[in-house]
């Protein structure tokens, strides 16, 4: 047995049309999963790039959610300050004194739009007896921009219309703009912007009073001390004002 | 992948080969064809960078065998030849040829693949344990073996 016996193998070809079969087969095999695999390339591009659009969209809405846009301090007694962003949302709060401090802790705000903010707010400092001493609500705005401040000022007011009525209070309630130089420099003494024209407005009147002084009052104080200066200098019991928006109720 | 160049050069190059072992293992035209077609499919999905055209062709050799032995273990499909079936070969094989590889064709399907890849292929029985994943030691009793068998069904006859 050798090697010449087994070339009868050699006698066994392919044939053509076996070949030709094979070969058909071969090719639309190749362009069916090249076809296959551009679309499975675009499939995960197409899929990438939505990924990657929903991480920037989430991204950006997320830093735009966290950017503050309007900044609302609220000064009765109590003495809160509120950061809104740009969708009207309170994204940062906290209080200038205790009695700011004691309303905070039984009001949730967060994230909550700002005029339902405010209406709780005044819910709680209700609750407290603030409106029935005679204490008035002061509330300042800074939102850098005059259109969005124009609009949050009159929201706010008709909050406070809405709560007063709702409630059945009186309430005589200041409603301003301020702006962010008085905004920085009431922050810098860690009061609100009120506050620092009060204490502005009292060292005016009382050229002895300094600032330093006044740091310690309430807001009601500082309004009562500048009542009874201008009492004292003009004798007719003018009250001194920012001349801001004013709802009597 | 591999492309349609590579598809159509290695058909070229070992449609013979691939052939030759289905003739061994395969009766039905059918199950050549879909064989034929799975292993160069096998070809040019396997993206495996050849060193050469031997290892290419060993290759193929040891899919050739596989891709035969799992149709033929298929439980759907009766792919097992009879001996007649066997003899029923293409038109250009000879009676006397006819009858020796109806002989082989009755070997085991392990002798066929070592006879055909010793004594045609020229493989050396190192080179044929290496395609076939087995011991150099079971190549050369398979040879032994496959040659005695081999010699029974011929009747003793001296071939070649």
């Amino acid at each position: 047995m050798d090697k010449i016996t087994f070339k009868v193998f050699g006698r066994i070809h392919a044939e053509d049309t076996l070949k030709q079969k094979t070969t058909q087969y071969l090719y639309s095999e190749i362009r069916k999963r090249q076809v296959k695999s551009h679309n499975k390339k675009l499939g995960y591009l197409v899929a990438w790039a939505s990924i990657f659009a929903l991480l920037l969209c989430g991204g950006l809405t997320g830093k735009m959610y966290f950017t503050p846009t309007a900044y609302i301090d609220i000064d009765v007694n109590p003495s809160i300050a509120l950061t809104v962003n740009p969708f009207g949302r309170v994204i940062r709060y906290g209080a200038y004194n205790d009695d700011g401090t004691s309303i905070l802790n039984r009001t949730d705000i967060s994230y909550i739009d700002y005029r339902k903010a405010l209406e709780l707010l005044l819910s709680a400092m209700e609750a407290d007896g603030y409106f029935a001493q005679d204490y008035q609500l002061y509330v300042t705005v800074q939102a850098g921009e005059n259109q969005r401040e124009s609009s949050i000022l009159s929201d706010l007011e008709q909050t406070i219309q809405r709560t007063c009525e709702s409630h059945h209070y009186n309430l005589s309630a200041h409603v301003y703009a301020v702006t962010e130089e008085i905004k920085h420099c009431a922050a810098d003494y860690q009061i609100s912007p009120a506050t620092y024209l009060a204490i502005q407005e009292l060292m005016e009147i009382d050229s002895k009073t300094t600032f330093e002084e006044c740091l310690g009052h309430s807001l009601h104080e500082l309004h009562q001390q500048i009542n009874e200066k201008c009492h004292e200098q003009d004798g007719n019991g003018k009250t001194h004002g920012h001349g801001g928006h004013g709802y009597h109720n | 992948m591999r492309s349609e160049e590579d598809a159509r050069r290695a058909i070229g190059l070992y449609a013979d080969t691939v052939r030759r072992i289905c003739f061994m293992h395969l009766k039905k035209q059918e199950d050549v064809e879909d064989a034929f077609q799975e292993i160069f499919l096998k070809y040019i999905l396997n993206e495996k960078i050849f060193e050469s055209h031997a290892h290419e062709k060993a290759w193929l050799i040891r899919v050739t065998v596989n891709v035969c032995r799992d149709m033929l273990k298929s439980p759907f499909r009766k792919r097992v030849c009879s001996i007649e079936d066997m003899t029923v070969e293409p038109f250009y094989i000879q009676e006397e040829e006819g009858e020796l590889l109806s002989c082989i064709a009755q070997l085991q399907s392990k002798y066929r693949n070592v006879l055909y890849l010793f004594y045609y292929e020229g493989y050396s029985a190192v080179e044929i344990a290496n395609i076939m994943h087995k011991k150099e030691n079971t190549i050369y009793t398979w040879l032994n073996r496959a040659r005695k068998a081999l010699k029974e069904k011929l009747g003793g006859d001296p071939i070649g």
